[in-house]
């Protein structure tokens, strides 16, 4: 009985839903709906689909079950104790190295991998089919082994970059090399986040006893095992490590990307929260309205003979119904925004993401229920209790929920969805108190301006558009207010973005001097220093200074090890630093504490970057360990330097006195302008030289500039639905005036006004909303540009410029077109037709 | 001489010279057309209404009047007919060009006041004169205000206003604009008896001082007597009082 009374109800329900469906603010909570279900299921899917990648396939990501990681040749000790406790390997060396293809040439990540590899995980590769006749025909496969001698694989980005296709050659550390296949999939690629520069793999005995391999050479070994688990911790327990090597294991190997994905996530995250507040936002103040234009319908229904509980299910089933269908339809959006993400951050997520479970559906498609029934479905409860009475008296309205009530619901399903996007409690609700509490200041600040500004212009004679607009405002401070807030706000990161994107880096290229150093060599061995500037010379270019440099890795402070202090995650502890013989102060350092010139005597001296040493909290007189080429030193900190990065010279955290470093196996780095036009002396010099590493930071500077784009463009995507979320605030606020304003409208043509005078007063209203609210976002991105430009930079402060012509218009625009579409009815109804419905 | 005529049939003799007249009406029908079959609401009204003179329209609920009224002053347009307010043929006019003639020399009274309600006492009586962007608008809506008596209420919110009140400052409105015709929707309705006269009696004083016509529907008789003429609606018909 009572499931057939529910099917009636939901009946009822659905017929006034569908009668309803073209009042202004079904239509608005349905897009509010759509909007808040779209924008967490893409982010829920995203974040998922990262997470399996990263747990369920750790084993790809790792490439083994195991792995031995050395900066230092790989001891053949190891693979001879593998072998014993009856472990599969493979060995891989990955080192940056400059490819060069005719006149092109590209910084690209090198790979040698030995017979053995890969050991787990997918190399897929397109590669030539040497049966086919023509040079055109490949195929795709999973490989069972990395390219022969003489050939190298590719990331596709290296044939655009070289303008070369399979079949062509290459030529790296002189040697030339046949490009037989683009690697479509490596698994234990790594984290893209941080190798920005494209795959070229090559074969294990291509690179060995190469120049390449040079005591400068930043390289990395990896011994990749794979076995049973006893064998695992049988053979790591055996091997003895040095400072510079250390074993990885499952989870290990992607921790650095599953960082930064997971920071990446978190802000996409927090951004998409916005956009689900701001669409929540919205649902209230439309349910209210919803609410209170249905308090006859109410009133009525219970004059039928329904009770209160009957009335109230069937407004809760449209509220269902409603929810059920934009969620529908929220999700369907929510797959392009979430392939749209993909799409703009391709090259740096690792390729073919698992599908989804069902897990990130839940967690999406539970934010339309919870936004509905945190937000909305409060404003409606007092529907059940309006009293038949009304019929007679339509004076008896009923008693709204308290409004802590109302807000302690909405709180709950707000902080619901932030546990639920972030997958972080503390985060979460840190965020819901210092969020709260700074947007709380700034609401005040500006409700504060507005009343402020209001008794300004009380009294003063204003033309008769800005008195209404600023009546519209002002009447609705707080609405107004956080309509100012979210715009501002949202329009001050997009400009920040967009200053990222385009011009910050550009900028500083531009402050560099015309003829900075762009091309770092490193690894230039003692016995060819003379020859190799020399070589410089002759193609007329001109070398800084050359340095000694060796790579060192601290291991001790005062004689307590590095990993029994709390120093120990700090990034300048797991890692060579490439320290240097301190001779002459390189050009831009400035020593602001100790004595320089007894660091250069000695004896055991050294000389620390000041960041640093604050950072890890050394002081003059502490003694640092370090551990470079098979050997420890002991040094005393003498002196502390600052350091300009900007001069494009080399740099170094540690310059020690000459009497340690003269006793270790040093080589030589420096630094020289390559000229537009010297690209073929570029080219000639590294084939004569291919043991030296030359690195063009034009395009390093490239690489980041793409990885910007990328990133700014995915977060773009999600600040678009914040916008979005903003500008329905507004409709909201809009169409719970649209009473008055009718009223105000027919009255104003009653006494003769004309249409014109009216679309002026709304576009003024407009104006100031959109000016107010671009002029915030502009000074406060000004704000931000100062910091970075004057602050992180150091260059001149260059103003946001164009912006200020096009946000505040564009602005303006946007919220006038939905906002005149909304109030169009005052314009267009006559007059008579109002003021007889009033 | 005739000043004006008033008959049911369309082919009724037609004024032609309305130099003298504030109004004149020609075979003004209105249907309104739903989801069902059209609803005629007036039928073949023809009117004429001299400068200075006082009619009152009277009938029943629904029979017509507002919507006359209504159309007399150009807030709606008619389905049929000719309609000449001030001179003017709001027929051929579009809604903003009405406006233009309503904010010359129209003003209004209604029975719920229509004062807007986040505007003071004295900025609604400013409104006429501000979408005429005349320059002393404070000065003259003051003195209007005084005139009936609300000098001091006049940073007043309507929501702070008594019903009797409220409507004194739509009389300062409707008078401010010295209107040459004024138009009143039931000015007394939403009274009580005693506030009531006051207000008519502010009405016809104001009406005298200015010289303005005066058309206004209501269903007091005794508001009605006190105009010169009585015109009567009756089903979509208007015809003269006692005809």
């Amino acid at each position: 009985m009572s499931g057939l009374a529910g099917v009636a109800n939901a009946r009822l329900a659905a017929r006034l839903l569908w009668r309803e469906a073209r009042s202004g603010e079904l239509t608005l909570m349905a897009v509010a709906l759509v909007l808040a279900v779209m924008v967490s299921t893409a982010i829920a899917l995203f974040s998922q689909r990262l997470d399996l990648a990263m747990s369920a396939s750790a084993q790809d990501l790792l490439g083994a079950d195991l792995r031995v990681r050395s900066t230092t040749p790989l001891s053949d000790n190891w693979q001879v104790q593998a072998s014993e406790v009856g472990l599969e390997q493979a060995r891989t060396v990955e080192f940056p190295s400059v490819v060069v293809a005719g006149e092109r040439m590209t910084l690209a990540a090198i790979k040698a991998v030995d017979d053995g590899y890969p050991l787990r995980g997918e190399l897929r590769v397109r590669t030539h089919d040497s049966n086919s006749d023509t040079n055109t025909e490949t195929n795709s496969a999973l490989q069972q082994h990395g390219p022969g001698l003489g050939e190298a694989w590719v990331e596709p980005r290296v044939l655009a970059l070289l303008g070369v296709t399979v079949g062509d050659s290459l030529s790296l550390g002189g040697e030339t090399l046949r490009l037989t296949g683009v690697i479509e999939k490596e698994s234990d690629r790594g984290g893209n986040f941080y190798s920005l520069s494209p795959r070229v793999m090559v074969h294990w005995s291509q690179v060995q006893g190469s120049p390449l391999l040079g005591p400068g050479s930043r390289l990395t070994y990896r011994l990749l095992l794979s076995g049973p688990e006893a064998a695992r911790e049988q053979f790591a327990e055996q091997i003895v490590l040095e400072a510079n090597q250390s074993l990885e294991r499952l989870g290990d190997g992607n921790r650095a990307m599953a960082t930064s994905l997971d920071r990446a996530r978190r802000y996409l995250g927090l951004a998409a929260i916005l956009a689900v507040v701001l669409a929540s936002i919205a649902i209230a103040i439309t349910a209210r309205r919803f609410s209170e234009r249905h308090y006859d319908t109410s009133a009525l229904m219970r004059t039928f003979g329904l009770s209160r509980t009957q009335v109230l299910r069937i407004f809760l089933w449209q509220m269902v119904i409603l929810a059920l269908v934009s969620t529908l339809i929220g999700a369907l959006a929510a797959l392009a925004l979430q392939a749209g993400l993909m799409q703009a951050l391709s090259g740096l997520i690792p390729e073919g993401l698992p599908p989804a479970g069902w897990q990130a559906w839940a967690v999406g498609l539970s934010t339309g229920a919870l936004s509905l029934f945190g937000f909305g479905v409060p404003h409606l409860l007092p529907l059940s209790a309006v009293s038949p009475l009304r019929v007679l008296r339509r004076e008896l309205t009923p008693v709204p929920l308290h409004g802590w009530v109302l807000s302690l619901l909405a709180l709950s399903a707000l902080t619901v969805l932030l546990v639920l996007l972030t997958q972080d409690v503390l985060l979460s609700v840190g965020l819901m108190l210092g969020g709260a509490l700074v947007l709380l200041l700034l609401m005040a600040g500006l409700q504060g301006a507005l009343r402020f500004t209001g008794r300004y212009l009380s009294g003063r004679a204003l033309p008769l558009s800005v008195r209404f607009a600023w009546q519209h405002l002002s009447g609705h401070r707080t609405a107004t207010a956080g309509q100012v807030l979210a715009f501002a706000l949202t329009l001050m990161v997009m400009l920040i973005i967009g200053l990222l994107r385009n011009d910050l880096l550009a900028d500083w290229q531009r402050s560099l001097p015309q003829d900075a150093p762009n091309v770092f060599a490193i690894n230039i061995q003692a016995y060819e220093t003379e020859a190799f500037q020399q070589a410089l010379s002759d193609r007329g270019l001109t070398p800084k200074p050359l340095y000694p440099v060796l790579p060192m890795r601290l291991i001790a402070v005062n004689q307590v090890a590095v990993s029994e202090l709390p120093i120990a995650d700090d990034r300048s502890i797991n890692r060579d630093l490439i320290s240097s013989v301190a001779e002459r102060l390189p050009q831009g350092n400035t020593v602001t504490a100790g004595d320089w010139q007894a660091t250069v005597e000695g004896p055991a001296q050294v000389s620390v970057e000041e960041e640093v040493a604050e950072r890890l909290g050394f002081a003059l007189g502490d003694v640092l360990t370090f551990r470079a080429a098979g050997q420890t030193v002991d040094v005393t900190i003498g002196s502390l330097r600052s350091l300009d990065w900007t001069t494009m010279t080399p740099n170094f955290f540690m310059m020690l006195s000459a009497d340690v470093m003269n006793t270790l196996p040093l080589n030589y780095m420096t630094s020289f302008h390559l000229p537009a036009d010297k690209e073929a002396d570029f080219v000639s010099l590294i084939q004569e030289y291919p043991g030296v590493t030359l690195i063009d930071t034009r395009a390093l500077l490239s690489q980041v500039q793409s990885l910007i784009e990328r990133l700014t463009l995915a977060v773009e995507l999600i600040l678009l639905c914040v916008l979005a979320g903003a500008i329905l605030v507004m409709l909201a606020v809009l169409l719970t005036t649209t009473r008055a304003r009718l009223e105000e409208g027919a009255v104003l043509r009653t006494l003769g006004a004309s249409r014109q005078q009216l679309i002026r007063a709304q576009r003024t209203e407009f104006v100031i909303l959109g000016g107010v609210s671009a002029l915030l976002a502009l000074l406060g991105g000004e704000a931000v540009a100062a910091g970075l430009y004057l602050g992180l930079l150091d260059l001149p402060y260059r103003s946001l410029g164009w912006a200020w012509l096009i946000l505040p218009p564009l602005t303006v625009l946007a919220l006038w077109l939905p906002g005149q579409w909304m109030l169009r009815p005052v314009t267009r109804v006559a007059p008579l037709t109002v003021l007889r419905g009033l | 001489m005739v000043l004006f005529r008033l008959n049911n049939q369309t082919d009724g003799v037609r004024v032609t010279d309305t130099s003298q007249s504030s109004l004149v009406v020609s075979g003004l029908g209105k249907t309104v057309s739903g989801s069902g079959p059209a609803l005629t609401i007036l039928t073949g009204v023809n009117l004429q209404i001299k400068a200075g003179e006082s009619v009152a329209i009277v009938g029943a609920s629904g029979s017509g009047k507002s919507t006359l009224l209504g159309l007399l002053a150009g807030l709606d347009s008619a389905t049929d007919g000719e309609v000449h307010l001030l001179g003017q043929p709001l027929h051929q006019l579009d809604e903003d060009q009405r406006a233009a003639v309503r904010a010359e020399g129209v003003g209004f009274v209604f029975q719920n006041f229509q004062l807007l309600g986040g505007l003071t006492a004295l900025e609604n009586v400013m409104l006429p004169l501000d979408i005429r962007q005349t320059r002393d608008a404070r000065v003259q809506a003051e003195r209007l205000l005084e005139a009936v008596g609300l000098a001091h209420r006049q940073g007043h919110y309507p929501s702070q206003l008594s019903g009797g009140e409220q409507q004194r400052v739509a009389l300062a409105r409707a008078f401010v604009g010295q209107p040459k015709i004024l138009f009143a929707d039931e000015p007394t309705g939403n009274l009580d008896r005693e506030t009531g006269l006051q207000i008519e009696d502010l009405l016809f004083t104001m009406n005298q001082e200015q010289g303005t016509t005066l058309v206004l529907v209501t269903h007091d008789d005794r508001l009605a007597a006190r105009c010169q003429r009585r015109l009567v609606m009756d089903g979509g018909n208007l015809r003269e009082a006692g005809e």
